[in-house]
């Protein structure tokens, strides 16, 4: 009962992210068990990349979710779009690809671990950003988002440092 | 269990005068599927889990054989029912709805006093709660016990049932100086009680004083349980050979091999993590878990084939035929703005750009007819209209 399961542990989840949720991570839509979209910002008022930005995940879970990790990517959106009438871009990161996807290790089939959900994994991102102080794309930024025909959970990153 | 759990969650604790039972309840739950554990097992690294959901996440492609929790490496063999676990789920989830229910009468009560600013006795609150078990705990403790009492009906609770064990021993020791054993009833001095009591935990024989309810399936005989089944090592196994082994398990046999190991890997699981249940289902449920499983499977997958198209152009079984017919305007058109393109430089310089064209047509080798007309016929080979295409970039 693989949908079922997924469906379960989800709408378990959902209540708890419409009522409170850390500080800087806000529920945008989730209007079914398949895609949910999440704002987040980086709580250090000083960041010199990140302060005062929001930005935009979307979560896609699959019917095997949490056995299987959810793809998450930062998406883009206009302003009129979004609940403070600002525009979403993708956050400059070293492990972030200028088209929203992100190589991070607990995002991979490798390093993914069921008891993670939504929250915990917005909120390793809020902190994989407020750690970062380069103002750079990954390397091959340019190559891989021309070319990339793959969803992202079947892109093999290597994961070569883990300084964030 | 899920009718009567519905989606519960520990926090609905908070905002109750109980709100300390929520970490208890939390504890009281898989950190994979979020639920109360069913069938939970103890891992090599002393993690518990639902024997399902483990199973389901060692089997899964991505995890290679760790615990979800602390990464420790280790075997599905290793696995070994928690029994005291389900044994507090079940006593937990019994009294859940009751317990949640006080605190909620008891919120409701507090708020409506404040509400109407009338300062009642506590004694009236008291009585307006209904007391399942019938005891009066107003004359006998203090106002904090009473509140424990209220949250653990005594046949739920431990400690109590060892308090009446401990009123009991004393009520056994009687003036001669022996006492008698709690289960048979034959008198000997306290010394021997213990050495004695252990011949009886062979019999499996209850105390008095704990309630037999808690413990279910001692006495009525088990169903006959499925034997737990081994791993198959599907790349070994010729088609035939799985196919054979489905049908000897009773299971659907159709599909191809790759399905059909799938489907047995899912009932692995199931029949596993069944027996680690104390209330192990019957095979027809098991088969109606898995007849769900494989529909659910089947429609996320189509769902995802039919999002990926897209990005397909990758794909080893990318149909080109398809992909060339639907997108045949888009090639014409390009191909139409090339022509112009060229003509229009050609005009400059008569040589130049027009030939390129047909030359471009030509060398492709799966085009066979020459182009003189400047027009292609519908269907061409989409490789030819791909250099086309190529060409017609490049010139801008």
């Amino acid at each position: 009962m693989a949908g079922a399961f997924a469906s379960r542990r989800l709408q378990r989840e959902l209540p708890k992210l419409q009522a409170t949720t850390s500080p800087g991570i806000k529920l945008v839509s989730a209007t079914d068990l398949q895609e949910w979209l999440i704002d987040i910002q980086v709580m250090d008022s000083a960041h010199p990349l990140y302060a005062g930005q929001t930005y935009r995940l979307r979560f896609r879970f699959s019917g095997k979710y949490p056995i299987e990790a959810p793809e998450v990517m930062f998406i883009r959106a206009t302003a009129a779009s979004c609940w403070d009438q600002k525009p979403r871009s993708i956050p400059m990161h070293p492990h972030i690809y200028s088209n929203g996807i992100i190589c991070l290790d607990l995002l991979d089939k490798a390093g993914w671990s069921p008891v993670q959900n939504v929250e915990s994994v917005s909120m390793s991102l809020q902190s994989m950003l407020a750690g970062n102080y380069k103002n750079e794309r990954p390397e091959g930024d340019e190559v891989f988002v021309r070319t990339n025909t793959q969803r992202p959970r079947d892109v093999n990153f290597e994961f070569h440092d883990d300084d964030c | 269990m899920p009718a009567q759990d519905g989606i519960s969650d520990p926090t609905d604790w908070l905002g109750t005068p109980v709100a300390s039972l929520e970490p208890l309840e939390a504890g009281l739950r898989c950190e994979i599927c979020k639920d109360f554990y069913t069938a939970p097992v103890l891992t090599a690294c002393c993690h518990t889990f639902c024997s399902g959901c483990i199973r389901r996440s060692l089997s899964s492609v991505n995890a290679s054989r760790k615990c979800p929790l602390c990464w420790a490496p280790f075997d599905e063999g290793q696995l070994r029912k928690n029994k005291i676990v389900e044994e507090l789920v079940r006593t937990f989830q019994a009294a859940r709805g009751e317990i949640l229910a006080l605190g909620h009468a008891v919120r409701d009560d507090a708020f409506n006093r404040v509400e109407s600013g009338r300062k009642r006795k506590l004694d009236e609150i008291e009585d307006a709660i209904p007391l399942s078990n019938g005891v009066s705990p107003r004359k006998t403790r203090s106002q904090t016990q009473h509140k424990t009492n209220l949250i653990q009906p005594p046949s739920m609770s431990e400690k109590i049932a060892l308090e009446e064990q401990e009123e009991e021993d004393v009520e056994n020791r009687n003036e001669d100086g022996k006492v008698s054993c709690p289960i048979c009833g034959q008198r000997m001095p306290e010394a021997q009680v213990f050495t004695h009591l252990d011949t009886h935990s062979e019999d499996k024989v209850t105390m008095p004083g704990i309630s037999n309810s808690r413990l279910p399936n001692r006495t009525q005989p088990a169903m006959p349980t499925m034997t737990p089944l081994p791993t198959l090592s599907y790349s070994l196994l010729s088609e035939m050979q799985l196919r054979k082994k489905l049908r000897e398990l009773g299971i659907p046999s159709d599909g191809n091999k790759q399905a059909m190991s799938r489907r047995h890997t899912e009932w692995r699981n199931l029949v596993n993590a069944n027996s680690d249940s104390s209330n192990p289902k019957s095979k027809p449920d098991l088969l109606r878990e898995l007849n769900n499983w494989e529909r659910t499977q089947n429609s996320t997958n189509h769902s995802y084939t039919a999002k990926a198209t897209k990005f397909a152009v990758m794909d080893k079984d990318f149909d080109r035929d398809n992909w060339s017919i639907n997108h045949n305007c888009d090639f014409q058109s390009l191909i139409a703005a090339a022509r112009t393109k060229a003509k229009a430089s050609s005009k400059l310089d008569p040589k130049a750009p027009e030939d390129k064209v047909i030359i471009s047509n030509h060398s492709s080798a799966e085009s066979s007819e020459p182009n003189e007309t400047g027009k292609d016929p519908p269907g061409i080979p989409s490789s030819s209209q791909m250099s086309i295409v190529g060409l017609a970039n490049r010139e801008d």
